[in-house]
């Protein structure tokens, strides 16, 4: 993350702070900055667009509610994605007791790229493959490949957010990316995309 | 640490590269959500107004006022 980003945050969490309107405003650029991406990792780690809308909105207000408590001992980023990997690995861990959620809601997030990609259809299948492959992968592997290559997150910021070492989170991704490769060359998968 | 030593640096950089490039198809959902943000932007207000109005009350009514708020907040969102 850029040393820019990092003041940048900085300043609109000072800003964030303030009392009335100029608070809220402040708020609301930060949400411009990270609620997309909060939002692409939700529906990857939970796995249903519905539920992820409401993780998305559950880590801004828990956000907003703790940001005088944010000592910047790790970067804003970093924080805010702690915040909402915890709360997405709660929010699936309840829907698997309820047994409402069994599997991955593969159109979650295809639905939409094939909409809004008609004029790409080339990047509209392989962002499809891409989801297909991720669906059929373990739930470890899918939240760091997510973490690493959506939320766009470096190796240090995904051990802080996994609480692993660095070495413990290389490792992890370097496996994640092996079996996401494997299994999205396998005919398996691939048939799986034909289908759709 | 072993057994991330054992990890081919060159390697791992290459799969690294070839994922970020398959993954590079997903930018468009990082453009901000102008409907959602508003959608979070209420409840935050809506929150915080239930907050406030509820201040000067007793615990027992408090506890439960906010229990109502987080029910209301979430059928809100459902709209």
């Amino acid at each position: 993350m850029s040393e820019a980003q990092t003041d940048a945050d900085a300043e609109l969490i000072s800003r964030c702070l303030e009392q009335g309107d100029a608070g809220y405003e402040a708020f609301r650029e930060l949400l411009k900055r990270y609620e997309a991406m909060v939002y692409a990792t939700s529906i990857r780690i939970v796995g249903d667009r519905h539920e992820a809308e409401e993780v998305c909105q559950d880590t801004f207000l828990k956000v907003h509610q703790k940001l005088s408590t944010f000592e910047g001992r790790s970067s804003f980023k970093t924080w805010l994605f702690r915040i909402n990997y915890n709360l997405c690995i709660s929010r699936r861990r309840k829907l698997a007791k309820k047994n409402l959620h069994t599997e991955f809601e593969e159109d979650a997030v295809s639905g939409d790229a094939v909409n809004s990609f008609n004029a790409d259809q080339k990047r509209a299948a392989t962002k499809e493959s891409v989801d297909v492959t991720l669906s059929n992968l373990s739930e470890s592997d899918k939240e760091i490949l997510t973490l690493r290559f959506i939320t766009g997150l470096s190796l240090n910021e995904i051990a802080d957010v996994l609480d692993l070492s660095l070495s413990a989170a290389k490792m992890r991704l370097y496996r994640a990316m092996n079996s996401f490769k494997k299994e999205h060359t396998s005919p398996t998968s691939q048939s799986n995309q034909g289908e759709k | 640490m072993k057994e991330a030593d054992t990890i081919d640096a060159t390697l791992f950089r290459e799969q690294e590269e070839q994922l970020q490039s398959m993954f590079s198809a997903f930018e468009d959902e990082l453009q901000p959500n102008p409907e959602r943000i508003e959608k979070t932007m209420s409840n935050l207000r809506f929150g915080e107004v239930v907050e406030e109005s509820t201040e000067f009350m007793g615990e027992g009514v408090n506890a439960g006022l906010s229990e109502l708020a987080n029910k209301l907040g979430k059928l809100w969102r459902k709209k």
